[in-house]
């Protein structure tokens, strides 16, 4: 039988009249606005400045290490010098995006490097600022897109090769700009390992020596200078965006270089990754930066042992875990405090390590395996667990996820008053089960139902039905990668 | 290359019936309602249809009306195209696509035990939808209207705010629960 829609049709010829500046918002509308912007800025002028390598965070220190990472596009092979004068940088938050086009197009030198807050010139100071010399070396500083130059370059065949110029740098070779305070000297001569995913490294050139290299591994040194060849290679196949706000620009990924710092006993340990990006003619880079390895945390290789300082409540304890979550960090949690905490990441995985992730993944596990175990076999025997997961919101807010089992019973309570460009809404329920399913991009993703009966099957169902579904019927609550992704994706 | 007129010229360029103007509206905006009347009609040949009576409406509208803001301006008007031609093809049969499925879910903000007959002045349920938007965040508005005033589907949609289609299906779950009560609330029946 016709179903008939008149009602439904009159209510989205309703919506045809909402105020033409709120549609035309909505269609321009990507996911940030300018209230986020004035919000960052607003942390960011809130964050008290530090003073000196020593007082920094993990996070900064991290920045601070990212600066042995310059990376230098220059704009020819030679007679460039390699360190110039730039306009003044400033320690932003990760999300924070520029695309300084125009100057660009004429810039033979970018820099990624990070800084501790310059003085009086921040980021909207130095994209309102006239292109003068000092702008031809541009920086780029950690979740921060800028165009690079593509040179063209005669390659060991006589033909044209398009490359992409990096150098790494030492800070104190940097001649730094009025008002930008430099982390400390960083050692000597660090040495790092590259691995690009999908271009090669065309050569190094080091102490002007030319060192082809034509393959997908090389080592550097600070100062080295490292060409990629940006010759077309298949589109990389990756199970996750690298870059999110990539996507909405239409920006796709060409290449992914990791670097890792040589250590003492020549090992490498993993210091953040290079992503290049491209848009028709347009070349765009972004340096990414892994948290810092903790000290201490075992041997190389091996997952830590992580005791959970989770307590543990009911539905019937809301007031407490309120109370509980109240105390939980306002911002992004480094490694360390992750691990102190007992916490696990789910969404912004990506910034931590993959020691961090292995972690993560061992915290699930234990706790979805030992409930379901429970659940299956040992219900009167006594059994209670909780988890929190950090999930971070693209401005970097992170969502607490709390998630106990007291004897068969799964209480969620998500908390995400720290959201700021949400409702700020409390979400809690309570749960039979927890199932797994492998989506076909080999994710695996976990979630709680409220009715046990209810079969994989019908499950399935309501995943693949476009109308969605009632979170307090069907909850996602997290999500793992497969071993291979993981790989992939770092 | 030629570089792209401003709004308020293209609108100056329409106030005095300068055909110039219209040239210029279809230049800048023929992808962007283009996208709006696909989603909505089935053939491409409709669709140009709805942008032909898009243009033809913002020439005999402007003058009187000055819109403030000419692509939402716009995008009403193909809309309203689009889904009179939709009404008229469907009157018999009602197909598959975006649009039904979009219809499916507002379902869930009609607010039970109404008659029909109680006629709510469109005008009126605007409004109170508008208000119930203005109460939203941005993000939320966001994904609102791309749903159910441009159409995109779940996936065109996840794609454009960078979001999972889940969260995505997962905001307008909620939002269409809470409209329902908001509507109820404001003793708005249909």
């Amino acid at each position: 039988m016709k179903k008939e829609f008149d009602r439904e049709e009159k209510l989205l010829e309703a919506i045809g009249g909402l105020p033409e500046d709120m549609v035309a918002q909505a269609a321009e509308y990507k996911g940030e606005d300018e209230a986020m912007q004035t919000a960052k800025r607003e942390r960011k002028e809130q964050k008290p400045k530090k003073q000196g390598f020593r007082s920094w965070s993990y996070l900064e220190r991290g920045l601070a290490i990212a600066a042995c990472v310059a990376l230098v596009l220059l704009g020819s092979v030679r007679g460039i010098p390699l360190i110039q004068k730039y306009a003044a940088g400033d320690k932003t938050t990760p999300i924070q995006e520029d695309i300084r086009q125009s100057a660009a197009q004429r810039a033979p030198v970018v820099h990624v490097w990070g800084f501790t807050e310059a003085e009086g010139k921040n980021t909207e100071d130095n994209k309102k600022g006239s292109e003068t010399e000092e702008e031809l070396t541009r920086i780029l500083i950690w979740q921060k897109t800028v165009r690079l130059a593509l040179q063209q370059e005669i390659g060991e065949d006589g033909t044209e090769l398009p490359v992409l110029t990096f150098e790494f740098a030492k800070l104190e070779d940097m001649e730094l700009p009025e008002g930008v305070e430099a982390a400390e000297s960083l050692p000597e001569k660090e040495e790092y390992f590259l691995r690009s995913e999908f271009c090669n490294i065309a050569a190094v050139v080091s102490d002007g020596q030319t060192r082809i290299v034509n393959g997908k591994q090389a080592e550097c040194r600070d100062g080295d200078t490292v060409k990629m060849d940006m010759r077309e290679v298949s589109s990389p196949s990756l199970s996750y965006p690298p870059v999110a706000k990539w996507v909405k620009r239409n920006i796709d990924v060409r290449d992914i270089i990791h670097i890792s710092l040589k250590d003492e006993d020549g090992e490498g340990i993993g210091r953040g990754r290079i992503v290049i990006g491209q848009k028709g003619e347009n070349y765009y880079a972004v340096y990414q930066m892994n948290e810092e390895e903790e000290e201490g945390e075992g041997e190389e290789g091996q997952v830590s042992e992580t005791e959970s300082n989770v307590p543990i409540y009911g539905v019937g304890d809301r007031e407490k875990l309120e109370e509980y979550l109240a105390t939980l960090p306002e911002k992004y949690l480094s490694g360390k405090k992750v691990k102190k905490l007992g916490f696990l990441v789910g969404y912004g995985q990506q910034f931590y390590s993959e020691k961090q992730r292995a972690n993560f993944k061992k915290i699930w596990l234990d706790f979805f395996e030992t409930t379901k175990e429970h659940q299956k076999r040992e219900k009167d025997i006594g059994c209670e667990r909780a988890v929190v997961i950090v999930n971070y919101t693209i401005e970097g807010d992170p969502i607490y996820d709390y998630i106990s089992y007291i004897n068969g019973e799964y209480y969620l309570y998500v908390d995400s008053s720290r959201d700021r460009f949400g409702s700020g809404e409390p979400f809690d329920a309570v749960y039979e089960k927890m199932v797994s399913n492998t989506a076909k991009d080999d994710e695996i993703y976990y979630y709680l139902l409220k009715d046990s009966a209810m079969s994989e099957k019908q499950l399935k169902k309501h995943l693949r039905s476009e109308y969605g579904y009632d979170p307090e019927e069907i909850y996602e609550v997290y999500y793992l990668l497969s071993a291979g992704k993981e790989e992939t994706v770092e | 290359m030629k570089k792209e007129m401003q709004d308020e010229e293209i609108v100056q360029l329409l106030w005095e019936r300068e055909e110039e103007g219209l040239v210029a509206i279809q230049g800048k905006y023929t992808r962007y309602c283009g996208a709006v009347a696909r989603r909505i009609v089935e053939s491409k040949e409709d669709a140009e249809e709805c942008l032909n009576d898009t243009w033809l409406r913002a020439w005999n509208s402007i003058p009187p009306h000055r819109p403030e803001n000419l692509a939402g301006y716009l995008a009403k008007i193909v809309r309203n195209q689009a889904l009179s031609l939709y009404k008229k093809q469907h009157r018999q049969k009602r197909g598959g696509g975006t649009m039904s499925v979009a219809l499916e879910e507002l379902s869930d903000c009609l607010t039970d035990g109404t008659d029909i007959s109680e006629e709510v002045e469109k005008q009126e349920l605007s409004t109170v939808i508008t208000s119930y938007l203005k109460g939203k965040s941005r993000e939320q508005q966001a994904v609102f209207i791309k749903r159910y005033f441009y159409m995109m589907d779940i996936g065109e949609l996840a794609a454009s705010l960078s979001m999972k289609e889940n969260t995505v299906k997962s905001i307008l779950f909620r939002m269409r629960k809470e409209l329902k009560k908001y509507l109820e609330k404001e003793g708005i029946y249909i």
